[in-house]
């Protein structure tokens, strides 16, 4: 009986041992980053090729006082630009994952708003991938996923200009 | 019994052992550990990063604008087109001119008229605004404040002000009509005249209101199939400071 209880109760600590383990594998991690980032760097260039497009995608979602309109369609396209550049170049990892989590989280609230507005219109998310994305429940599990992915480099990944170690003295 | 009591040590032991491993695992990885530090990064970050690509704008802006209008002909004389850069939008435009000829009466246009048809058709490109038709609500559209406007100039469509009567008296776009949302059939008629064979605009109070959606949708069920719903509403033609008018207030009267 008390073998059995055993038996019961380390197989508990092993499971949760081994995802944590794979998790938080360097070669996960370093995947996790340069998938990412990579996204974040396609997302972005469109918009600061054309800013004034974006600009009107802005303000079709009716979201932002109109003198942050302009302001948002110059910086935000910027700030994806850099937590890209951050993911790819690994360095200060989590906070770049926090930047993502958070503007991904915002474009959630965004698109929400317009669903339950009831309002037909595209997503302008990834213009220069799918161009002709529509706002949904589609684009909301694609951000709720990669805000998942985001996280897991947010709690397993460090927080300082690594650069994959290349630099490093040995 | 001593043994069960032994046994039962040894695999208190053990699980001690395993689950101390996995905390110092999830210690030496812990999501809260030290998450200050990187917050005040993000947000050094979102700063500088904020600040360059405003410096960069503006910069971009500045070289735009003093960039000047160039013309070039890409093609022979006796060709029919030249090309027009316009330095504000940064697009080209062909334009076809008629080539020199013996036999041509009809005065050539000059240069500077020809680059404001040209620019004054393509540029403002709203012309499908007045010819699309509408079939269902989900592909009503809805149009920004530019195409609001060209729209007012055009002369072919009529604002329906979904908001309250009151607000309506208070400011309106000019020449609009007011048919708040659960409008009368007596309300209805009394602007129907205005309505026929226009372009329906629907506003209300820009962001987040849904008042002229639900008078789009309304207008859609009375056969009227050239709707669209301007989204910035009222606020946004304001602040534009685009053309508004008001209804006098009612003169009180006196208490006999």
């Amino acid at each position: 009986m008390a073998a059995k209880k055993k038996v019961l109760q380390t197989d508990g600590a092993k499971k949760s041992f081994s995802i944590l383990t794979v998790l938080s594998h360097p070669a996960t991690l370093t995947i996790l980053k340069l998938a990412i980032g990579a996204l974040f760097i396609l997302a972005s260039v469109g918009k600061i090729i054309d800013p004034g497009k974006f600009l009107t995608k802005i303000r079709e979602y009716t979201l932002l006082p109109f003198w942050l309109e302009p302001i948002f369609a110059v910086v935000m396209p910027w700030v994806e630009f850099s937590i890209g550049a951050l993911l790819i170049l690994d360095v200060y990892v989590k906070s770049a994952a926090l930047l993502a989590i958070g503007s991904l989280a915002a474009f959630i609230i965004a698109i929400i708003v317009q669903i339950s507005r009831g309002v037909n219109m595209t997503c302008g998310c990834f213009d220069f991938l799918i161009p002709d994305e529509k706002v949904g429940w589609v684009a909301v599990g694609r951000d709720l996923f990669m805000i998942a992915l985001c996280s897991i480099l947010l709690f397993f990944d460090k927080n300082e200009p690594g650069f994959y170690n290349l630099f490093k003295k040995k | 019994m001593a043994k069960s009591i032994k046994g039962l040590k040894k695999a208190k032991k053990a699980v001690k052992i395993s689950s101390k491993k996995v905390s110092a695992i999830s210690q030496g990885i812990s999501p809260f550990a030290g998450l200050l530090a990187p917050v005040i990064i993000a947000l050094i970050i979102v700063l500088v990063v904020s600040a360059v690509s405003l410096v960069i704008n503006k910069v971009r802006t500045a070289k735009k604008a003093a960039a000047p209008v160039t013309i070039t002909q890409d093609t022979p004389a006796d060709q029919s087109f030249i090309t027009i850069k316009d330095k504000n939008s940064d697009k080209s435009y062909r334009v076809p001119i008629k080539p020199a000829s013996a036999a041509e009466l009809s005065p050539r246009p000059t240069p500077d008229s020809a680059i404001d048809r040209a620019i004054s058709k393509q540029a403002t490109n709203y012309n499908y605004l007045l010819t699309e038709k509408v079939s269902s609500t989900a592909n009503i559209r809805r149009i920004d404040i530019d195409e609001a406007k060209f729209l007012f100039d055009s002369g072919k469509a009529v604002f329906v002000d979904a908001r309250a009567r009151m607000e309506y008296d208070q400011g309106h776009i000019r020449g609009s009509v007011s048919l708040p949302v659960g409008f009368s059939p007596e309300d209805y008629e009394k602007v129907k005249s205005r309505l026929n064979g226009k372009v329906l605009v629907t506003y209300c109070n820009g962001v987040g209101c849904r008042l002229s959606d639900k008078v789009a949708a309304r207008l859609l069920e009375l056969k009227y199939d050239r709707i669209a719903v301007f989204f910035g509403g009222w606020p946004k033609w304001n602040e534009h400071r685009y053309p508004i008018a008001s209804n006098p207030l009612p003169t009180p009267t006196p208490i006999k």
